[in-house]
């Protein structure tokens, strides 16, 4: 057996739940101002959604800047704790002296992995690849993605009691897989908890009368991300799911699902300019590419009213005012049809396209999965404004926000609103002021042997396995 | 800012089109999902969006001279999809309500129906009618009970003529003035419809007129339009059965007459003659029709009480008002929504 290299309890000032933008944003302002912080992921690696992104907007710039100095932030700074895999299973306590349990569940890989890739090269099992949405797969041994952290790879726990899975273990020659490792329960006492558990896209397939999941080239936005991405499953060339042919004509649907009484009732304030940045980088991909939007209220908030106001003198990309209310297929060659009036002509068209995106908006991960203490959520599952007094929420579990500020957010509280990731930032480091006013004790040096463990292994990093 | 013109909401209209059923006409947010989601809106100037605005905003007169709303087969797709539930179906159900009670003729009558507590007075008019007739014929003597029964000695055939053969001639005259009124207000140039509205082929030539009404008769006899409707698709077959079941049961009247009056084929008719063959065969298709399992099964979700009950109030009227007004239920708000 490995070393465990953490504790089995872990003195902290704040606990952060969640690894996407806000919640590491979270962590690395609270651990900034020297107090001690545990970020706790679900996952295989930090990143959340964000890391599944082609670009953010408006920048159009890849997600890996932003993540990168976040990480390196965390990776250099010994007051974050990062727990990977974990859950929280229950917390109790009241603000200023909480105790969380947390359920580490196992990679069946150690720290001693390089991420090599000769375990992978061996393994013979493949399983669906969910950071693709499934589009592709990986080996049941696998990196998460190309800017995991921890860089370590992780076995699909379906896979771990597989007899094929022994290639792999004669494999590795450092010794880094472990197939019998257990699930551990750990205790985390902390001053405060940010809950910053992010969001996912609503399912499409609620949705009957637009197609997804029937037609194969009706696809989502959060989909497009991965096929537009250099490291998705098309390296990068946005193809129909049908026959692999680059798109000439694409459809964006908008609101598709949002402010819809029967499904998301309120506006996630994202989709619209997500929508406009996948047309921009299409633009820039396939200049000759022709592209629709259909939208209710093209919504672009702030200064990204300038992006949609560029966007509307492309002479190539074509707003029509007014919702998609069916798509068909042409059975011949898969090609989706839109329905759609546009209300500033007064015309009815069905629009045959190679692919129709639907721009479907944000579900905060804590409807399905409240978060503990009783926190109080708003009625889409988001967490309540004022609901501060015991779980601070950060980010998109706040409010659907855009990536900045979710990071703005976070700084202030760490994870309450669905947001833009812009929203998601500011809001996380807004969560995080309020989570150090209920830090009351003095400072006090990174107290986890673990910590120093890893440090003497000349790895900067305080990860749990 | 020369071309501005003011338009006034007629907020009585708006009142009357919630009361008459399009109670949520005001939750539009006009993204016209309902004109795409409608499988027979036309591809120029669809409804039923812009309908919902001009109801919302309270245009009246607009409303009124809107050939679309007569276009609505009622399947509610829109109503379904609506992502705000203003429901577009009941708005329009609501609008048609409003332009038959305003131009029905003598207007009473059409104030009667638009109130529900004049139903049973509508209902026991006609009876009182015909017991007045019975009355006439028999002097109040009811002897001829005891002999072999022969339904003519209650009330003789010709005062059935006499009275009901004048009677629909005038029904059918005083629909005409209606209609009359109706196209009048439709010619009426206004602002937000261009005047004369004009036609998909440009033109108004006969041969468009001529292709038109063949096309209309026959997506009329095969309910076209009503089968493509997603939502409501099994009140298609319903409607067909009961239509074909009063279209056989009016030519069985008035072969029977012909027959009578022509041919001394003195009634009853025997039963293996071609005449009671038709007869008896509508019935079948008109109660098949009005007791189809379907006509439930194929509405939305409603509340439960809603669905137990609005489908036996709309089986009421088929049975109550098309056979004794020649008005079919369509005029009245949809029992089928809520």
């Amino acid at each position: 057996m490995a070393e465990i290299k953490i504790n089995d309890s872990i003195n902290s000032d704040v606990l952060v739940v969640g690894g996407g933008i806000a919640g590491m944003t979270a962590a690395i302002e609270i651990a900034e101002t020297g107090r001690r912080a545990v970020l706790l992921e679900q996952k295989a690696s930090l990143g959340g959604q964000v890391a599944t992104f082609h670009q953010y907007f408006p920048k159009l710039c890849p997600p890996a800047c932003g993540m990168e100095i976040n990480l390196k932030r965390i990776r250099v700074n010994p007051l974050i704790t990062v727990l990977t895999l974990s859950q929280v299973k229950k917390i109790s306590g009241s603000p200023g002296a909480y105790e969380a349990e947390i359920v580490l569940n196992p990679r069946f890989v150690n720290e001693k992995c390089t991420a090599c890739g000769d375990c992978e090269k061996a393994c013979e099992i493949e399983r669906n690849n969910d950071f693709n949405y499934g589009l592709d797969k990986t080996k049941a041994v696998y990196l998460p993605h190309l800017m995991a952290y921890p860089l370590r790879y992780v076995i699909d726990p379906k896979f771990a009691a597989d007899e094929r899975m022994k290639k792999c273990l004669a494999a590795c020659k450092y010794g880094a897989i472990e197939l019998d490792m257990k699930p551990r329960n750990i205790r985390v006492k902390a001053d405060a908890v940010v809950w910053a558990a992010g969001w996912k896209p609503y399912d499409a397939a609620k949705l009957d009368q637009l197609g997804f999941g029937k037609y194969p080239n009706v696809i989502t936005n959060v989909i497009m991300e991965r096929f537009a991405s250099l490291s998705g499953p098309t390296a990068g060339k946005i193809t129909r799911p049908s026959d692999a042919k680059e798109i000439k004509k694409i459809g964006f649907v908008q609101c598709a699902g949002s402010r819809d009484d029967k499904h998301l009732a309120y506006c996630s304030t994202v989709c619209c300019t997500a929508s406009m940045k996948q047309a921009a980088y299409i633009r820039e991909r396939y200049p000759q590419a022709e592209i629709h939007i259909f939208y209710i209220d093209a919504r672009s908030p702030g200064r990204l009213e300038d992006f949609y106001a560029k966007l509307q003198k492309d002479s190539k990309v074509f707003f029509h005012r007014g919702k998609v209310g069916k798509i068909t297929e042409n059975p011949q060659n898969k090609n989706p049809i839109v329905a759609a009036e546009n209300t500033l002509t007064g015309e009815r068209r069905a629009l045959e396209l190679d692919m129709a995106v639907l721009a479907t908006g944000m579900v905060p991960n804590t409807l399905d999965e409240p978060p503990p203490l009783n926190t109080a959520l708003d009625d889409f599952g988001f967490i309540a404004p004022g609901a501060s007094q015991g779980i601070i929420g950060a980010g998109t579990a706040v409010r659907p926000m855009d990536v900045s500020a979710s990071v703005q957010n976070a700084t202030a509280a760490a994870a309450v609103r669905p947001m833009d990731v812009s929203a998601s930032v500011q809001n996380a480091t807004a969560a995080a002021m309020k989570a150090l006013a209920l830090v009351s004790r003095p400072r006090q040096p990174a107290d986890n042997a673990g910590v120093s463990l890893l440090k003497s292994d000349k790895t900067p990093e305080a990860v749990a396995v | 800012m020369e071309n501005m013109q003011t338009i006034s909401p007629d907020l009585e209209f708006i009142r009357n089109i919630k009361k008459a059923g399009g109670q949520d006409v005001k939750k539009c947010y006009q993204c016209a999902t309902c004109a795409a989601v409608c499988s027979i809106s036309p591809a120029q100037q669809p409804f039923p969006r812009k309908e919902m605005l001009l109801a919302g905003w309270g245009q009246k007169d607009e409303l009124f001279k809107d050939p679309d709303i007569w276009l609505c087969h009622q399947c509610n797709d829109c109503t379904i999809y609506c992502p705000r539930g203003a429901k577009p179906g009941d708005v329009l159900a609501a609008v048609r309500f409003n332009v038959f009670e305003n131009f029905a003729f003598p207007s009473f009558m059409g104030r009667a129906l638009a109130n529900p507590k004049a139903l049973p007075l509508l209902i026991l008019a006609p009876m009182i009618i015909i017991a007045a007739l019975i009355w006439g014929a028999t002097r109040g003597d009811f002897s001829f009970l005891n002999e072999k029964i022969v339904y003519s000695k209650l009330l003789p055939h010709i005062w059935i003529e006499a009275f009901f053969i004048p009677g629909s001639i005038l029904t059918a005259l005083l629909a005409l003035a209606g209609l009359l009124r109706f196209w009048k207000g439709l010619e009426t140039p206004s602002l937000w419809t261009p005047h004369p509205r004009p036609l998909p082929q440009g033109e108004r030539g006969f041969r468009e007129v001529l292709d038109g009404a063949v096309a209309t008769v026959k997506d009329l006899l095969t309910h076209g339009s009503l089968r493509d409707c997603g939502t409501n698709k099994p009140r298609a077959w319903a409607h067909l059965l009961v239509f074909f079941g009063f279209i056989g049961a009016a030519a069985t009247a008035g072969l029977a007459v012909l027959a009578m009056r022509l041919f001394h084929l003195d009634p009853p008719i025997p039963l293996a003659h071609p005449i009671k063959w038709l007869g008896n065969a509508s019935a079948v298709l008109g109660i098949a029709g009005i007791f189809n399992p379907g006509l439930k099964a194929g509405r939305h979700s409603c509340s439960r009480l809603h669905n137990l009950l609005l489908p036996h109030r709309h089986r009421l009227f088929s049975f109550v008002l098309c056979p004794l007004f020649q008005v079919c239920p369509h005029v009245l708000p949809d029992p089928g929504s809520c």
